[in-house]
């Protein structure tokens, strides 16, 4: 089930809202574990046995590893459990890919598995691996009651496209939270504003790059389309993100946020430090710190940051263009930490933001390409392997110029800190306009969706 | 104020969303949609297979949203959103072209062409016993538009150029037609316009055309074409023009049922025209059929001509029956060329003209030509 679709927005949310907030307290966490358990059966009706073996798995191997603390057994179910999960996920994600590649690098012709990718299953198999984790680190305590585990894991806001939640963000919560009118208040704003990222910016600038790749090509349209996508990827994935935090707040949780305005970095350290923040962080607590982070010699942590980086790659999709995406990050990060870095910070702030753009346009392009081979063909029709613009060109840029502003004024704090300043100085302005945007907003999204556009998640594919 | 400010949130989203929700279950369903013209999808069947296979919540969901309450009201918000906010020039393909509507169709099938041109040769190879073969591609409206609009579109000279491989002899029709000869709110072209496109046709098959003073116009008003419902600022409606000659009034022409048995139907209705479940178009020769004939005892010849046609041989074949005493007309669309023997046609000594549209040949298959 997706968030943006009729059936989320106007039977399943509705039911989950009202039923959560007559129950009693001590029976929210049920209501929340069966809609979350629900939410991913209308969309995965077999694979939902996947969350509830993750779950199962996950609650038995923390409590032997709590219960053997500082024993060699503790260390074999740890291992135990990330085979358990880094199984399902590499079975699932990455076997077909695997042999494919083994085919095509020896010639030879393995059957394929042909399974098909379930839904989140990166993001909910990493959500309890840095439980397990968190539980032989001695960070979190292991979760005696399965119920509560099981809601942590299933959790429907943000089981299937993050934000990735660590156990010890919300295990307060979990047993012990209150829903406030503000809560309630600030999660609907926060999910309908999400919402209209989502489907009125991201959507509309999918559509774009649809017709980049129908059209006659030019350096200009790779251009506008490496923008394009560059806006789409930022608001369907922090749209989402917003939907998933503010749904989380209705219910009392505080998710931690994703993203932080990256399209202001100002170099690409910077990006990654403001752009999908818990997988970043992920990468860096559970795999690039144990590999030695950067407490090493210099020729290991050129390694580190290679794996870390191909690894983040590879997460996103089962592919080279992928690990090729991760990689171009690899080099710029070091080439950032070992020499640009500081030049970089002897410049003026907008040759800065250039860069940084300019090489966020140039990984997107990577990103989005269906295979090495048109990677390449991209990337040459980009830097001016063909016609400088074309009529088509024209056409599309003149369609599309309100959304693209939208897009990139969006992506920047300024409508934020003006209606602060704006709410600030006139509550009875803000008080007005606040619930007509919301009413807006709704109306141009349920059109939107009746009208049968391109909806799925990007980041669904993960 | 902050207080106020956040139940006003809280009770618009509650109201919106809880509102629709009840609606949409107090409405009773709806079968059919007149401005979209389409049927609407219902409840599907809750099943264990429908569960396991996932095509319940999928179908479900095709439910919610053909059975939303305000649909029409939506869609149009939607046209708005686009056309005035966001200030571009179609909405989900849809584009007011000057004085025109139509469908910005772009993207160049050439593996749908290659199905379409292979399948007709295939029909003609089965079929040497005909007496000659003929093939006119009708360039669609688009092809004009967008000389004029600088609008994106297909690579009309691929597909001419691809549709050279049909074995059979080409007339060239694109120099015959231009925008006026198309009508405003619909893809087709109006039938008192075309009457060069029947002399051409006849003059290449060596038959010869009706006199055109033979004909008697008759002008309909509100015809509502296919694009119509699909814009948020729709123009005046086209008018539709007929014409008539006594060949046409006495014709016997009959239509393929859903038995499998011919029955009589009229060459022209003026109930399709109005009906709100069909095209305006199906006018002519009632639309989508799969096997249509149109006799005349009195033709200028005693002649068989096979009209393989999509739905702009609707239109034209009453104009080619003076020349001919028997036109079969057939549409691979809704009689695949599998049943070709199951039906009673007789190529024996036909002429055989093939009319397709650039837009057919360039979705063939998606369009369900077998």
């Amino acid at each position: 089930m997706l968030f943006s679709s009729v059936s989320f927005l106007y039977i399943f949310l509705p039911i989950v809202l009202i039923l959560y907030f007559i129950v009693p307290q001590k029976w929210r966490n049920g209501v929340l574990l069966i809609s979350s358990l629900l939410f991913y059966f209308f969309g995965e009706p077999i694979y939902v046995s996947l969350l509830i073996i993750s779950s199962l798995s996950d609650y038995f191997h923390s409590l032997y590893i709590e219960s053997h603390r500082g024993t060699k057994s503790a260390k074999f179910a740890l291992i135990s459990s990330l085979i358990v999960n880094l199984g399902m996920l590499g079975f699932f994600k990455y076997a077909d890919f695997f042999l494919g590649s083994i085919n095509t690098a020896l010639g030879i012709n393995i059957p394929l598995f042909g399974v098909e990718l379930p839904v989140g299953i990166s993001f909910f198999t990493f959500q309890t691996m840095s439980y397990t984790i968190d539980v032989y680190r001695g960070k979190a305590k292991a979760e005696r009651n399965l119920a509560s585990f099981a809601t942590f894991v299933c959790l429907f806001p943000q089981l299937v496209a993050g934000p990735i939640v660590r156990y010890t963000d919300i295990s307060r919560e979990l047993h012990s939270r209150k829903e406030t009118l503000e809560d309630v208040y600030l999660g609907i704003r926060r999910f309908v504003i999400g919402l209209g990222k989502k489907i009125l910016i991201a959507n509309t600038m999918a559509e774009f790059c649809a017709h980049f790749r129908e059209s006659q090509a030019s350096v200009g349209f790779y251009w506008l389309y490496a923008i394009a996508f560059c806006i789409q990827a930022y608001f369907d994935f922090s749209g989402y993100s917003d939907m998933a935090i503010g749904i989380g707040r209705i219910f009392g949780f505080r998710f931690p946020e994703n993203f932080n305005y990256p399209f202001i970095s100002k170099s690409i350290s910077e990006f990654w430090r403001r752009w999908h923040m818990t997988m970043g962080g992920w990468f860096r607590d559970y795999v690039y710190i144990p590999l030695g982070g950067s407490r090493c010699s210099k020729g290991r942590w050129l390694f580190n940051t290679c794996v870390v980086w191909a690894v983040t790659g590879l997460w996103h999709g089962a592919a080279w263009s992928f690990v090729l995406w991760g990689l171009f990050f690899a080099i710029v990060m070091v080439v950032e930490k070992l020499f640009l870095g500081k030049y970089l910070e002897k410049l003026p702030n907008y040759l800065r933001h250039i860069y940084t753009m300019f090489l966020f346009l140039v990984s997107m392009i990577i990103f989005n390409a269906e295979s090495v081979g048109q990677v390449f063909s991209d990337l040459k029709g980009f830097f001016g392997g063909g016609p400088l613009w074309s009529a088509d060109t024209t056409y599309y840029l003149r369609d599309y110029a309100v959304v693209f502003i939208l897009g990139i004024i969006g992506s920047t704090p300024l409508c934020k800190n003006l209606w602060g300043k704006v709410s600030d100085r006139c509550k009875v302005l803000s008080a007005v306009a606040e619930p007509i945007y919301i009413a807006l907003i709704l109306i141009a999204v349920t059109a939107c969706l009746l009208n049968g556009s391109l909806n799925p998640f990007m980041y669904f594919r993960f | 104020m902050n207080r106020i400010k956040q139940y006003a949130v809280i009770g618009v989203f509650f109201l919106f969303v809880c509102g629709f929700s009840l609606t949409h279950f107090l409405l009773p369903d709806k079968d059919f949609s007149p401005s979209e013209r389409k049927p609407l999808a219902q409840a599907p069947t809750l099943t264990w297979d429908n569960i396991r296979t996932g095509d319940y919540f999928a179908d479900a969901e095709s439910y919610l949203l053909d059975q939303f309450p305000m649909r029409p009201q939506f869609l149009n918000a939607k046209r708005i959103l686009d056309k005035n906010i966001f200030l571009m020039s179609s909405s989900s393909g849809y584009a007011n072209a000057g004085d025109h509507l139509t469908k910005i169709t772009s993207t160049l099938y050439e593996d749908q062409i290659e199905y379409a041109v292979k399948l007709l040769n295939r029909v003609l190879e089965g079929h040497p016993e005909a007496a000659s073969a003929y093939c006119a591609v009708v360039p669609d409206k688009n092809y004009f538009l967008s000389q004029v609009t600088g609008q994106p579109s297909l690579d009309y000279n691929k597909i001419f150029e691809m549709t050279q491989s049909v074995k059979a002899e080409q007339i060239p029709l694109t120099h015959l037609l231009s925008l006026d000869d198309f009508y405003r709110t619909d893809s087709h072209w109006r039938q008192e316009r075309i009457l060069p496109i029947a002399e051409a046709i006849c003059r290449s098959m060596g038959v010869p055309a009706a006199d055109p003073n033979s004909y008697y116009a008759t002008t309909l008003e509100g015809f509502k074409g296919l694009y119509y419902e699909l814009t948020e600022s729709p123009p005046e409606p086209d008018t539709l023009t007929y014409l008539r000659n006594e060949a046409i009034d006495n014709a016997i022409v009959m239509r393929l049922n859903n038995y499998g048995q011919m029955e009589e139907m009229p060459m022209y209705s003026e109930e399709n025209l109005y009906n709100d479940r069909k095209d305006g178009y199906d006018f002519f020769l009632g639309g989508p059929e799969s096997l249509i004939t149109i006799e005349n005892p009195n033709a200028k010849t005693d002649r068989h001509l096979i009209l393989i046609r999509d739905s702009f041989g609707s239109s034209l074949a009453p104009l080619l029956t003076d020349s001919y005493a028997k036109i079969t007309i057939l549409d691979f669309r809704y009689l695949k060329t599998v049943a070709l023997n199951m039906v009673d046609v007789d190529f024996q000594d036909a002429d055989v003209l093939i009319l397709y549209s650039t837009a057919l040949f360039n979705e063939a298959r998606s369009a369900g030509l077998g």
